[in-house]
């Protein structure tokens, strides 16, 4: 029995061994391969011991990249979306969670299949009413189809959050004299952090990884990083050096940041399908 | 719509996987966190940056994965640019990327089983396969479900890859429906028609929707 288990034990140290290698593995070749010259990276042969240069971080940051203007563009384009989209999505969970109206749960529910809608489906309307209105390349024109996208699944997030206070509460603080927007600002909001926290680092996610839209909808002017990483990819000669520094730049502290919070995470992928953990 | 069909088969993988490595990090292990947390990282890398690292690494000629299956005796593949190899190798960078999601959904769920239920069945003398069949399963059942339909309705719009790695090539070999109606309105401006193929995908998706949603509210 003891030995049985110290071999299963190994065994499961050696599979999660290799699986972790695998999952890392392109990530950390990445990393490498950003401190490389050119030299050490078009070769035939993948070099591991190289001397370790921070030319290609130096280069995203000047002349051609202006990569910190990408990153900006993708910061103020994220940060808009999540936090109207954090304002206008608790007025609707207050109102689905605090008004009994006929068929409440149903239109939640379509609310949130707009969500998983092929973004391609919805592109092409917004591509033809944002060039009538003269908004391509504007910030307006990403934020407001973002929106549209990360709005639904906010109001589905917090609605469950919400639901979870008693309404005593309210008809409690309703005779107190409390008005209802105060009601949601001072009652609801700090007892619904964790909503909120989850909600808000959804729509960041999918407003910072956000490709098609971006793609169709920006330009020189407002081009987030999704797209400007894939302009590396134009050209004779990839240059793969200077486009894993910007990949690094832009993915890193937001994964060490996500990992962190990663427990608030699974409950929002789950969409409350594992509620305690 | 083949090739689209094709695309969902990353979703068995991945549960599958993501299912058996559930099971093994929920063993109780020293230095388990370590593994949990490192076998996660691909979620949250942006899709195009993932896809990026691919390509570097599928590269004919300065890639490492040639590198890698020289040294093992294999013959030299030309991945992404070979129309008999392109839409596997997407695949693969999809069920690098999206496993792990299986994985964290699965974890929670196995995580979230009552610990006395399984303890009885093993003082009972159940077998372990015995135990996941008949106590562990039924639990997690709606995590499941869960993310197997989040998983298939992403697989089922797959664009980010497919434009990065492929952008649809060689031909048209890895274009599933959604890319198709991309290219249809953005490269021929074929919009009609483009409209059309996004419709089908929308009612597709839709119908999912109503299902996941049904599962939900169980």
């Amino acid at each position: 029995m003891r030995a049985k288990k110290v071999v299963v034990d190994a065994l499961s140290y050696l599979v999660l061994t290799v699986a972790a290698i695998l999952t890392l593995f392109p990530v950390a070749w990445a990393l490498l391969t950003s401190f490389k010259q050119r030299t050490d990276i078009f070769t035939a042969t993948p070099v591991f011991f190289f001397t370790p240069t921070l030319r290609n971080y130096i280069v995203i940051f000047s002349g051609e990249y202006i990569w910190h203007i990408r990153l900006l563009n993708s910061f103020i384009i994220a940060g808009t979306t999540t936090l109207i989209c954090v304002m206008i999505g608790a007025l609707a969970a207050y109102g689905f969670t605090r008004y009994d109206w006929g068929h409440a749960d149903s239109v939640a529910n379509w609310i949130l299949s707009i969500r998983f809608l092929p973004a391609v489906a919805v592109a092409i309307p917004w591509f033809i009413i944002f060039n009538y209105l003269r908004l391509l390349d504007t910030y307006v024109a990403v934020i407001i189809t973002y929106i549209t996208f990360t709005l639904p699944f906010a109001v589905w997030l917090l609605r469950g959050f919400f639901v979870a206070i008693p309404r005593e509460l309210d008809e409690a603080a309703l005779t107190e004299g409390y008005s209802r927007l105060e009601i949601l600002l001072k009652i609801i909001f700090p007892l619904a952090k964790p909503g909120i926290i989850i909600t808000s680092i959804f729509s960041m996610i999918f407003a910072w990884n956000e490709f098609l839209f971006a793609l169709l909808l920006t330009r020189a002017n407002t081009m987030t990083t999704p797209v400007a990483l894939s302009t590396f990819l134009q050209g004779f000669l990839v240059e793969w050096g200077p486009l894993f520094a910007a990949t690094m730049v832009t993915t890193l502290p937001f994964i060490i940041a996500v990992i962190i919070l990663q427990k608030h995470i699974v409950r929002g992928l789950t969409l409350g399908a594992v509620s305690k953990s | 719509m083949a090739i689209t069909a094709f695309y969902m088969v990353v979703v068995i993988v991945e549960f599958a996987l993501g299912f058996f490595l559930a099971m093994v990090a929920s063993r109780e292990l020293r230095g388990m966190s370590v593994f949990k947390v490192s076998l996660i990282v691909p979620i949250f890398m942006m899709p195009v940056a993932a896809s990026l690292l691919w390509k570097y690494m599928f590269n004919p000629s300065i890639g490492i994965l040639n590198w890698v299956l020289a040294l093992v005796g294999f013959a030299e593949q030309k991945w992404v640019s070979d129309p008999s190899t392109a839409l596997t190798s997407i695949m693969m960078v999809d069920i690098w990327q999206w496993t792990p999601f299986m994985f964290m959904l699965l974890l929670a769920g196995v995580q979230a089983v009552p610990r006395e239920s399984t303890e009885a069945a093993m003082v009972d003398g159940a077998s372990y396969l015995r135990i996941i069949r008949r106590i562990a399963l039924p639990y997690m059942k709606p995590v499941m479900l869960v993310a197997v339909l989040i998983r298939a309705m992403d697989a089922f719009r797959e664009f980010d890859k497919i434009k990065v790695l492929t952008d649809g090539g060689p031909g048209s070999v890895t274009s599933n429906l959604v890319f198709q109606a991309f290219l249809q309105a953005f490269r021929y401006f074929e919009m009609g028609y483009s409209m059309a193929l996004s419709w089908i995908a929308a009612l597709i998706i839709i119908a999912m929707t109503m299902i996941l949603t049904r599962q939900l509210q169980k």
